[in-house]
């Protein structure tokens, strides 16, 4: 990671998002959930990024606070070079049109009453890039993301979940963006349509170039698309590392336990396979652990890994762990 | 031996304004005694409605189940009305059920305790008291921590990992022969995935009973099942012993999900994905010949013209529907 290196389309320094817990009647501060708490990395040009966690652990929030959905509370977000966690809303909708983004639900994330066209032509629409080639450049999205043109005039409930899932990335792709941030895109895909999406976005990078930031829970899903992948947990990047280093050499307790825990559908290497059965439950992130917030559930945590935060450490080629242990 | 449960020739069908679904049509299958079978599938191909036809839990109408047998004990369920003395005295207590999401299967207004010993106040005719202490054994034993106070919690206070332990332990509660799975796991993180399956091996262990793992899920069912059958738009297309299945798989289908999901460890740089091309079939009034045709790598002209094939052995308890004898295999 080099800070200010012109390849990187987005960098995201010391980033922090706490989110306020409120009690009583006047809604006083109670406390806060540290969803993201001081996470760094940076993707490069046509790079695609992985980001594993279980659910709770901050994926999805590091998405929004880059499509400034949120505003951080702390640390700053470079796109192509431009810092976006202060801008005002007039010059975030000029950022905004070069990020796309493709959600979880193909269900709940098209408008029910909407036709595919205006679905897909929205963001074109409010960018003011409706041009007089629009009915062209509509045609071509459709195809680009394998749908006939002759259901533009389709309402969602239509087209089958896997259909649903390409109208949310010909979105996406409608502006041209450089990076599109995928928030758990095939996860609620059954497995043989699932892979004609990771197909379909794995062609749509190389042909125009994109850059992903790809969020899912499945690391095996993750592992397969993404260049590096980083794991996190309760807020924190645990391990950063190039996606077939991470499964080779895993550093992290958790990523261990994480790869661990992934059944494999061949019975012979289930059966030898060594499983790491973890203790317990993610803590909640009102309270964390102090020290590493893995401790309570690692098994090779000691004394200091209660009171020591450990940090991220280079241990070669761009293999990033945070393991007061390795 | 006799198999525990036997299902010959279910069809359950579903009338819709649309027409007539055909969900389940003609599946047969068996569990024995102190097995782990999984049957697996993707969503919408019939598996759950096999399982809800088992212990008639089908709400009719639409639904109706038009044939078949299922023997239990020497008896066939399906002559007994779902409401019968007979079904409900097998229902939840000799066979039981796990059901997918634990957030909505457990009642929100009731303590975990009430739901708890309920059916073995029903089914055991325990006393409340003998029930509650039974209850918190059950608790301790699927690894919930200090269970004698958790039995006056609510749902909503515990996490999902733990409301589907909390299931676990009900389904157990009368010593059922015969536990049914369905998408036990599907709601939860992988790590308390893990957790999960580790327990429901145990608890099975340990009571002596028979599970069924119901799951689209490929990797689940191979660490833990010993036969397993795999299910198509109502029909079982497969069906033999794990190490048939994961290692020699031979129906187009079987061998088109394992391909398609990405292995641990491979990166696309290695190896691309090969996607089943096409879409799951609409049930609704469907072709009489096979419904994989479409999605099909292998068709052949027989496949066109004759009905859906009938399972047949292809060595050892290996059984296929399938006209073509598929040697070439990617």
């Amino acid at each position: 990671m080099n800070p200010g290196n012109a390849e990187n389309v987005l960098e995201i320094l010391n980033l922090k998002m706490y989110f306020p817990i409120t009690r009583g009647l006047l809604r006083r501060k109670a406390g806060e959930i540290k969803a993201v708490d001081d996470v760094s990395f940076a993707i490069k040009k046509t790079e695609t990024l992985g980001l594993v966690g279980e659910s709770g652990c901050g994926k999805t929030t590091i998405g929004r606070c880059i499509l400034r959905l949120y505003k951080p509370t702390a640390g700053k977000i470079l796109f192509s070079g431009k810092d976006i966690s202060n801008m005002k809303e007039k010059q975030l909708r000029a950022a905004r049109s070069c990020m796309g983004a493709i959600f979880q639900d193909p269900f709940g994330s098209l408008n029910p009453r909407q036709t595919a066209r205006t679905i897909v032509g929205m963001p074109l629409i409010i960018h003011g890039m409706k041009t007089r080639d629009y009915n062209d450049r509509m045609e071509n999205l459709f195809r680009l993301v394998g749908l006939d043109p002759s259901m533009m005039t389709r309402v969602p409930h239509e087209f089958s979940g896997g259909q649903r899932q390409r109208l949310g990335i010909a979105r996406a792709l409608a502006c041209q963006p450089e990076l599109i941030i995928c928030d758990e895109p095939v996860s609620a895909l059954d497995v043989s349509i699932q892979a004609q999406i990771i197909n379909l976005m794995e062609e749509l990078q190389e042909r125009l170039g994109l850059t992903y930031l790809f969020i899912a829970h499945d690391l095996s899903v993750v592992q397969h698309i993404s260049d590096r992948v980083a794991v996190m947990y309760l807020g924190r990047i645990v391990e950063i590392a190039n996606s077939k280093e991470l499964y080779e050499n895993p550093l992290h307790p958790y990523t261990k336990a994480l790869l661990s825990a992934i059944p494999v559908p061949n019975p012979v290497t289930e059966r030898k396979r060594l499983r790491i059965v973890l203790k317990g439950e993610v803590p909640s992130p009102a309270n964390p652990p102090p020290g590493c917030h893995f401790h309570p559930r690692c098994s090779m945590a000691t004394g200091d890994c209660q009171i020591e935060k450990p940090q991220l450490q280079d241990f070669g080629k761009g293999h990033m762990a945070a393991c007061l242990r390795v | 031996m006799t198999p525990l449960l036997s299902v010959e020739n279910l069809k359950t069908y579903f009338h819709t304004y649309r027409g007539l679904v055909k969900a389940v049509d003609g599946v047969s299958f068996s569990i024995n005694e102190k097995e782990i079978v999984g049957l697996v599938g993707e969503s919408g191909c019939g598996k759950s409605v096999s399982m809800l036809s088992v212990l008639q839990l089908i709400s009719s109408p639409p639904g109706e189940i038009v044939g078949g047998r299922v023997m239990f004990e020497d008896q066939d369920l399906l002559q007994y009305k779902s409401k019968s003395e007979v079904m409900n005295s097998i229902r939840g207590a000799k066979i039981a059920m796990i059901f997918q999401e634990p957030m909505t299967s457990l009642n929100p207004v009731l303590t975990i305790g009430r739901q708890l010993t309920e059916s073995m106040e029903i089914h055991l005719n325990m006393t409340p008291r003998s029930a509650a202490e039974r209850g918190i054994e059950l608790l301790r034993l699927v690894g919930i921590p200090d269970a004698k106070n958790r039995l006056a919690a609510y749902p909503h206070q515990f996490s999902g990992g733990m409301r589907q332990r909390v299931m676990i332990a009900i389904a157990l509660s009368c010593n059922p022969k015969i536990l049914i799975a369905d998408e036990p796991t599907t709601a939860v993180d992988v790590t308390t995935q893990a957790q999960l399956l580790e327990l429901m091996q145990d608890m099975v262990d340990r009571f002596k009973t028979a599970l069924m793992i119901v799951t689209h899920n490929l990797g689940v069912v191979a660490r833990y099942a010993e036969r397993i059958y795999v299910m198509y738009a109502g029909h079982i297309v497969e069906s033999g012993l794990a190490d048939d299945i994961f290692l020699d798989p031979r129906h187009p289908y079987t061998i088109g999900l394992l391909n398609c999901v990405p292995k641990l460890g491979e990166t696309r740089q290695e190896k691309k994905l090969v996607p089943i091309k096409g879409l799951p079939p609409n049930l609704i009034n469907m072709p009489a010949n096979c419904a994989f045709l479409p999605r099909c790598d292998y068709v052949c002209d027989t496949c066109r013209q004759k009905p859906w094939p009938s399972l047949e052995p292809v060595g050892g308890q290996h059984y296929v529907a399938c006209y073509r004898e598929i040697k070439d295999k990617p």
